[in-house]
């Protein structure tokens, strides 16, 4: 493999790690083909910026929402809670637009480095303590661990599945009701007690408007 | 240029969009509606105008089912439509065809909502007010403005007391200056939020978004002061993209389409610059070779 074709094969595998797809470029009516980028020539390869990485979008589209789905179906109360661990059900998935993934392969070897690492997903758990309000019967046990990456989207679905609730209603120092995409570690920086943990208040019906 | 010089341009920022109605569900024809779209304001206020144009009825195809996609990414409804677009619009410095034609073609959607990327939205059964359509009264958009401002104002004042003692009709009157793009009102309601010194700000409400795999960095600084320069904040968060609190050699800060100056003080940035929802909104564009 040449300089290009193993750069071109780190960028594309990395981008498989972290769930983010290439969408096919509709303006130009561009069509989307399933491409290995270690089978491209090394002529091809002559002008990398102009070089569209084409990973298989549509059909990566179907595979991840099937595993979705099984992760819903077949996660038990057991297994979302693992010895007290949330399990991320929501993984952060993204799509870039064919302009993005063009400029991507124009960038240093330092830049698409740099970028690279500060994309990472951060594993680091951190812990959330439950508390009811009214009437709702409090979790117990009522503290838990939730990686850093995960959204707050894995805490609500959590919870309407412990609880056996069609909705729940969460806040953060009684009265911040945050976006089910914002991530847990962010959460956790701004709002957590002096105790190192993000307390997380719910109620079957809105609490505080 | 005098503050309020700069936050009347920052209200009057406005992109020019194209709309296209993409569904095999819909009776649509082939009409593209062009438009423009305020760079402060959220991609839903346009919908009774888009609907309007196609002569869709929201009783048939409800608000809910509705989504947007930009060359075949979804965008995310709660995020203010500048900041959609400065992030799906990698900066670079080359005049080619996507500069120079500079209108963003946006295609609605009706059905298999893609909530693997963007929040699904919820159905809520509210009293609507007769003119709820014309109002832009939809309160999935309200609710969701309301907890970014509530939000907002804990991050500012370490309390969102402020935000949770304003009155219905308080609020309603300031969602409505986001709907009707109105900076005067705004801002008279904002600044009812704000501490009354800078050494009383506890934190700034901060968004900086990455450019890949939709990472949001937010900043918790331990006290606000006029010194802290925007290099400096960018230095300590994310090294990685920037090495230098004086020079871009990796990375550049954009937002409301412009590079934000490294030796900028934060805190006037953020009064400065401040979305409708509260948060000053920094999308960080990768510089390519060649171009530092």
């Amino acid at each position: 493999m040449t300089d290009n074709e193993k750069r071109l094969k780190v960028l594309t595998d990395s981008l498989m790690q972290l769930n983010v797809s290439i969408a096919p470029d509709q303006r130009r009516n561009y069509v989307v083909s399933t491409l290995n980028v270690s089978k491209y020539s090394k002529d091809s390869l002559g002008d990398v910026s102009g070089l569209r990485l084409n990973i298989q979008t549509k059909k990566d589209d179907e595979t991840n929402g099937n595993r979705d789905e099984d992760e819903d179906n077949n996660n038990g109360q057991d297994q979302q809670s693992h010895n007290g661990v949330i399990a991320n059900t929501a993984p952060i998935k993204s799509k870039i637009t064919m302009a993005h993934s063009k400029m991507l392969t124009g960038l240093s070897d330092r830049a698409t480095d740099s970028l690279l690492a500060v994309s990472k997903r951060n594993s680091t758990k951190v812990q959330i303590r439950f508390k009811s309000i009214g009437s709702i019967g409090q979790l117990r046990p009522a503290i838990f661990k939730i990686s850093r990456s995960s959204r707050f989207l894995s805490i609500l679905r959590f919870l309407t599945r412990r609880l056996k609730l069609n909705n729940v209603y969460c806040y953060l120092e009684n009265s911040i009701v945050p976006s089910p995409d914002d991530s847990i570690g962010n959460l956790y920086d701004l709002f957590k007690s002096g105790d190192s943990e993000l307390i997380v208040s719910y109620c079957n019906i809105v609490a505080f408007g | 240029m005098s503050s309020s010089d700069i936050i009347s341009r920052v209200w009057t920022g406005i992109l020019k969009v194209e709309f296209q109605i993409d569904s095999t569900q819909i009776p649509s024809t082939n009409n593209s509606f062009f438009t423009v779209l305020n760079r402060n304001s959220y991609l839903h206020l346009l919908m009774p105008d888009i609907l309007a144009f196609f002569n869709i009825s929201m009783d048939d195809f409800p608000i809910e089912n509705w989504w947007f996609e930009y060359d075949g990414v979804p965008l995310k409804w709660n995020l203010p439509a500048g900041v959609l677009y400065d992030s799906s619009h990698p900066y670079t410095r080359k005049e080619d065809e996507d500069t120079i034609s500079n209108v963003w073609t946006i295609r609605m959607k009706y059905g298999d909502y893609p909530s693997a990327y963007v929040i699904p939205i919820e159905h809520i059964d509210a009293d609507r007010p007769t003119d709820w359509l014309e109002s832009c009264d939809f309160p999935f958009l309200k609710s969701h403005w309301m907890n970014q401002m509530k939000e907002a104002c804990y991050i500012l004042n370490n309390s969102s007391k402020i935000m949770m003692s304003m009155s219905k009709e308080r609020s309603d009157f300031f969602y409505h200056s986001v709907v009707n793009n109105d900076s005067r009102v705004f801002e008279s309601c904002f600044r009812k939020l704000l501490p009354t010194t800078i050494s009383q700000i506890h934190n700034i409400p901060i968004k900086i978004h990455l450019p890949l795999a939709n990472k949001v960095v937010r900043p918790s600084l331990n006290g606000v002061s006029s010194k802290l320069t925007l290099g400096k904040m960018l230095q300590q968060l994310i090294p990685d993209l920037f090495p230098s609190n004086m020079m871009m050699t990796i990375a550049v800060p954009i937002s409301h389409g412009v590079i934000l100056p490294l030796d900028a003080s934060v805190i006037h940035l953020y009064m400065l610059l401040k979305y409708v929802d509260g948060f000053l909104h920094i999308n960080v564009h990768m510089l390519e070779r060649g171009s530092a």
